[in-house]
């Protein structure tokens, strides 16, 4: 893994062509650089502005989420996903219970999968429309920024009206989803659709043609095929290289089995081309949403399984098992309990692979709670990535990576 | 959705490397195989060059110690590979002691093996032998200990700077009261 710049361009000599030798600069950016996001911490070698050696600390939003779930029932676990990814915590909260429902053998009914598959489709709209939003803003495009931001705030809304909360949604159960999409779903889609497209157009004319955009996107940042899965990279990041890989088209769940969708891949490897890549994402989840929408069966939302779902009240109330299953589920000690043993289950996150590995003892505590983030496999070759970089290109190449501290540091 | 064409990993690496694997575990549907620790490098570098698992999707710990009928070392270490060619996936595991835990490392073999591996030193303890540079990625160098460990405590804390003294708001009011009015300036 070079860190140096004479391993990624053998032949490279510090210092200047007749002879006078430059004192390095050494830049500490980050932590609490507004283009690091808050999290990260570089430490750059600069040869002039080039960067000949970089050195990438993370960790500063280390929550202890994997030592912490250990002592929280199966339930408790669910609202910690949502704050793992802030742009897209459904997916997490999606991909958290199907991973115990995988552990459980339980099946969800259909309707849950179509749902699901929407409401994640939603929160990836949200999760790419502030990468290439914010990704802009950093290079002084602040009008493609609100734009996106405009669009963003749509489908916030909508998924605001149905789980009750922007961020902190936790909408997804162990076997279902808390409650069915409002009567009126459809039809708030068809605005926010509306939206997102009008929007996508908008940026597509302010920033496709833009000499600037294009000069800072173009060329910059290369991760070529053989060094992005020499990382292990996925999604967008890995597929703007020609990786041709989507967890939803490869290893389908929820209801990506029924839909039609492109999965876009390019060939550059560069910033440009994971900006295209998340656009095109962005079109195909619409795509998605809709034929989920039009294909959805009527049917209930939790599945009818005494081990992971409550009983309805009324049944509570007036017999008593119904009132025993009730106290099972909820007291401490009882609850969702798993039988022994593990799954590593996989779903494609926005920024690529979100795998959970849950080992469970049979008690009513996860044993072990792996996340596989996406972005850790980006992150850790933002080190080669990035050198001989301009300093002032790791602003637009560290935006494409779209790194979220909350999964990366857990 | 492994292709029927290949044969099962299990037996590949079995009739090529004989006691090298050590069980195979079915977990949710998924075969892992359990490696003997010092084999673990020969048979990746055969399963990266041979059989085409070209990227590393994971790489990360767990503890078994105390877990029910878990026989053997408790220290795990997981290894999630992924071949592009064949669109297959392996899982393999190997056990390792709490004390003096230590496996080869898989920094030569793929890139992003160099965190994956630092972040398992410094949750569990695991000392990857060759790894160029083992140092801790999530938590602070003074971190004393390896958090994820069953045996670490989690209410422990370690705080850089000493907690400043929290005030003891029982102890305030329990003076007051027991001063009078005029002394405590009550208005």
């Amino acid at each position: 893994m070079p860190t140096d710049i004479s391993a990624k361009f053998p032949g490279w000599r510090n210092g200047r062509e007749d002879g006078f030798d430059i004192e390095p600069l050494y830049i500490n950016m980050g932590p609490s650089h507004p283009a690091m996001h808050g999290t990260v911490k570089m430490v750059l070698k600069l040869d002039g502005e080039t960067v000949v050696h970089a050195d990438v600390e993370i960790g500063y939003l280390h929550r202890c989420f994997e030592k912490t779930v250990e002592a929280k029932t199966w339930n408790q676990v669910i609202p910690y996903t949502d704050r793992l990814n802030y742009v897209s915590p459904l997916i997490n909260n999606m991909g958290y219970c199907l991973a115990v429902e995988k552990l459980l053998g339980v099946q969800v009914p259909e309707r849950t999968d179509y749902i699901r598959t929407v409401m994640c489709e939603l929160s990836r709209i949200g999760d790419h429309l502030t990468c290439i939003g914010a990704g802009a803003m950093e290079l002084g495009a602040l009008t493609a920024f609100l734009y996106f931001m405009k669009a963003r705030e749509a489908s916030w809304q909508l998924i605001e009206e149905v789980t009750g909360a922007r961020l902190t949604i936790s909408y997804g159960r162990v076997g279902g989803v808390v409650r069915d999409l409002p009567a009126s779903f459809a039809e708030r889609w068809a605005w926010v659709k509306s939206q997102v497209e009008e929007n996508l157009g908008e940026v597509a004319t302010l920033l496709n043609g833009n000499r600037i955009f294009i000069d800072r996107m173009k060329g910059v940042g290369v991760m070529p095929l053989d060094r992005s899965l020499q990382y292990g990279m996925t999604g967008p990041f890995a597929r703007a290289a020609g990786f041709d890989y989507d967890v939803r088209r490869d290893e389908p769940y929820f209801a990506y089995g029924k839909v039609a969708f492109d999965v876009p891949t390019r060939s550059a490897g560069d910033n440009w081309a994971r900006y295209e890549v998340r656009m095109e994402e962005i079109r195909q989840s619409v795509r998605i949403v809709d034929q989920a929408l039009a294909a959805m069966p009527e049917g209930p939302v939790r599945v009818e399984d005494p081990r992971v779902s409550l009983p309805r009240k009324k049944e509570v109330y007036s017999n008593i098992e119904a009132l025993m299953n009730h106290f099972k589920l909820l007291m401490p000690g009882h609850g969702i309990r798993p039988p022994a043993g593990e799954v590593y289950c996989a779903v494609e996150g926005g920024n690529g692979e979100l795998g959970f590995w849950l080992i469970s003892d049979g008690s009513d505590r996860p044993w072990r709670v792996r996340v596989r983030p996406p972005c850790f496999a980006i992150m850790s070759g933002v080190e080669e990535l990035i050198l001989g970089e301009q300093l002032a290109d790791i602003v637009p190449v560290f935006g494409s990576v779209n790194m979220i501290g909350g999964e990366l540091d857990r | 959705m492994q292709p029927n064409s290949s044969p099962p990993l299990h037996d590949e690496l079995t009739a090529r490397f004989g006691d090298a694997v050590l069980a195979a575990e079915s977990l949710g549907g998924r075969e892992a195989l359990v490696l003997r620790p010092s084999a673990l490098l020969e048979a990746v570098r055969h399963l990266r060059g041979a059989l085409g698992f070209d990227v590393l999707i994971d790489l990360c710990g767990a503890d078994y110690s105390g877990y029910p009928g878990h026989q053997g070392d408790p220290l795990c270490v997981s290894y999630q590979l992924f071949s592009t060619a064949t669109r297959r996936r392996a899982w393999l595991k190997v056990y390792l002691p709490l004390e003096g835990a230590r496996v080869d490392s898989l920094c030569g073999e793929y890139g992003c093996a160099n965190w994956y591996e630092r972040e398992t030193f410094d949750m569990y303890g695991v000392d990857f032998a060759g790894h160029p540079n083992l140092k801790r990625l999530l938590l602070y160098e003074e971190f004393k200990g390896h958090p994820l460990r069953k045996d670490y405590p989690i209410q422990k804390m370690q705080p850089l700077i000493p907690m400043r003294n929290a005030v003891d708001y029982e102890a305030v009011a329990r003076a007051r009261r027991s001063q009078s009015p005029d002394e405590a300036g009550g208005r």
